[in-house]
């Protein structure tokens, strides 16, 4: 059984003058228990619409869509599955924390166990410190994070993640990634979408390209990426005259150089260490705090 | 977390109600109703203000005129308030993260609508407390007034007369059916305005439209008399369709009879309340009918 499945799924929307926008064409494809699928694609080439459609949140104009082997347009289905929305948008007037318990209590959960898991959930994401202030006056990449921690609420098996780390400042990106990771670890399937190329490149599993609402290229990211004809070495102190006698090696054991330099420092490793040398010295920066350490994997 | 999935999901009136009471704060936090509820309990307090010939008059004019802020109230908060509650959660997109957990869209919609069902009862009770204390305010100062009078010889009527008179129309049991049927009236202008919003978008028209239907459940009783007269047969079809598909809102309209001091057989109060809840009810199954097939 897949935990995603599905079957010529088709959306088509009515726009101004009666035409058609297709925002899915005929999609096949299946997520398979416990893997990261990342699903890319240009704007617009369906990838929300996916998700909606396996939500249940659209109709779809033909075909279908089944999590775990149930029916999509069965309520039940989304019992084992968590969504965070693109752009998420809850209720400005609930604070972070109150935001949390709602989405617990829809999904049945109450007393203890609901407090107990909305404080985990605010650590996890790293919003502690703010969660009596009110969404309204939430960052975009907080709005995120909340968002992420109400998909988690009830423990599901599956999540749909739109696009999760827009709009969330490098460092963050990074701990969703990793979240991304233990979540996996903890027998979790993951459907992700994402502009973010790296990234998706380092969680997935397999990914797919969407393209006007067709699938246009899957597989298993190892494969699809794998150049076994390259190497490459990156080497710390190395003198001139040891350069020489690499290359020479290379050339008379039948290599090829094709290219050698210094890498240059990317504007994310410098983001990074400049934000973290700062952090040692205060404890706690003025945006979303760092989760001192993520909780380990629960029951 | 390896339980299997269940196959059937039933309706839960926890998520109901957590909706509701996410519904009540939503309202209550807007400004429209703040203005409506207070220009509301200003104007039933304003009746103290408009003195009358003789004491009897009085009480009748506050009663008169109380009741008929309640009930307009009543039907201006359910109707802006719940003309917004759809738009709000589409525009905003909240609807979308609640509708992914395992919630009924049934359990959506009703819960929208106990929460502004709870509101309006909440707030139709605000306004009879003012009215009560206002009634009893004058009560106490006519009886005051009467004690007085009477004090003065030559008094015609015994000022224990007076007093009962007083308080037989101040301490009148029939104030309560009215209340109640005030309110049974503005949750049927709730769940008209739900059903509207499942299919229309513009809050605008929306309102409109149940003031229309407002006002002919008003006028349908006076046009159905109007139409046995010599009305040509179109007029008397059209009157029987809207007869048919619009309530009979003066029906709940106690007013004049309490303020007449007319005997309001109690049974008639609950056929009344159970024909409301009754068309409130259809109303809901269509909504629910149409919000379940609704592209969100
Ligand atoms: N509610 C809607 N009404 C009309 N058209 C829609 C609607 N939702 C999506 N579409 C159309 O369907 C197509 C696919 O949209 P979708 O949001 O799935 O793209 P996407 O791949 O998520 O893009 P992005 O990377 O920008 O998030 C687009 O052409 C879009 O205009
Ligand atoms: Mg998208």
């Amino acid at each position: 059984m897949h935990a995603i499945e599905t079957r010529s799924l088709t959306k088509h929307f009515r726009s101004t003058w009666r035409r058609r926008v297709v925002g899915l064409d005929h999609l096949n494809f299946a997520v398979r228990e416990n893997e990261v699928y990342g699903l890319l694609g240009p704007n617009g080439s369906g990838k929300s619409t996916t998700l909606k459609l396996i939500l249940g949140l659209y109709r779809p104009s033909e075909g279908e869509a089944e999590i775990f082997g149930m029916g999509v347009e069965r309520t039940a289905s989304r019992t084992r599955v968590g969504y965070l929305p693109e752009n998420p948008y809850f209720y400005r007037y609930l604070t972070g924390e109150e935001t949390v318990r709602f989405f617990g209590r829809l999904c049945g959960m109450r007393g203890r166990r609901l407090e107990e898991k909305v404080a985990e959930l605010l650590a996890l994401v790293g919003l502690e410190a703010h969660r009596h202030r009110r969404l309204a006056g939430y960052s975009k990449g907080m709005l995120q994070r909340i968002g992420l921690a109400q998909a988690l609420v009830h423990d599901p098996r599956l999540l749909l993640l739109d696009e999760p780390t827009a709009g969330v400042d490098p460092i963050g990106s990074i701990e969703i990634r990793d979240l991304i990771l233990k979540l996996r670890g903890m027998g979790k399937t993951l459907l992700l979408c994402s502009h973010l190329l790296d990234q998706v490149q380092d969680v997935c599993d397999r990914i797919g390209i969407l393209h006007y609402g067709k699938m246009i290229l899957e597989g298993d990211v190892k494969d699809l990426l794998a150049r076994r004809e390259q190497f490459q070495f990156i080497c710390e102190d190395l003198t001139d005259p040891a350069r020489t006698k690499v290359r020479e090696a290379i050339r008379a054991s039948g290599g090829r150089i094709v290219s050698e330099g210094n890498p240059a420092t990317t504007l994310e490793q410098l983001f990074l260490q400049s934000v973290r040398s700062a952090d040692r010295g205060k404890a706690v920066a003025s945006g979303a705090t760092r989760p001192v350490d993520l909780p380990t994997a629960q029951p | 977390m390896d339980t299997p999935t269940p196959r059937r999901l039933g309706f839960s009136f926890g998520r109901l109600w957590t909706i509701g009471r996410n519904t009540m704060t939503e309202v209550i936090r807007q400004k429209f109703f703040y203005i409506l509820l207070v220009f509301g309990l200003v104007v039933i307090a304003s009746s103290h203000f408009f003195a009358q010939f003789s004491s009897a008059e009085q009480i009748k004019f506050i009663k008169d005129f109380s009741l008929a802020a309640i009930t307009i109230f009543g039907a201006l908060i359910a109707m802006v308030g719940t003309a917004e509650l759809l738009p709000l959660e589409l525009d905003n997109r909240t609807i979308y993260p609640i509708l992914a957990k395992p919630v009924h869209r049934a359990e959506f919609l009703l819960g929208k609508f106990a929460g502004m069902a709870m509101l309006l009862l909440f707030t139709i009770l605000l306004m009879s407390l003012i009215f009560a204390g206002l009634l009893f305010y004058t009560e106490r100062q006519l009886l005051a007034g009467a004690a007085a009078a009477a004090s003065v010889p030559g008094a015609e009527v015994s000022p224990g007369e007076i007093a009962a008179q007083i308080l037989q129309q101040t301490r009148d049991f029939a104030l309560l059916k009215a209340i109640f049927l005030i309110g049974i009236k503005a949750l049927i202008v709730c769940a008209i305005s739900l059903l509207i919003s499942t299919f229309a978008t513009s809050v605008i028209f929306n309102v409109i439209s149940s003031v229309i239907i407002y006002l002919c459940g008003h006028l349908e009783a006076g046009a159905r008399q109007a139409s046995l007269g010599d009305q040509s047969p179109v007029v008397r079809a059209l009157m029987r369709v809207i007869a048919f598909f619009v309530p009979d809102l003066n029906a709940f309209n106690l007013a004049d009879a309490v303020v007449l001091g007319q005997h309001i057989p109690l049974r008639l109060v609950l056929n009344t309340a159970g024909y409301g809840i009754f068309y409130a009810a259809i109303a809901l199954a269509v909504a629910l009918v149409i919000f379940q097939e609704k592209e969100i």
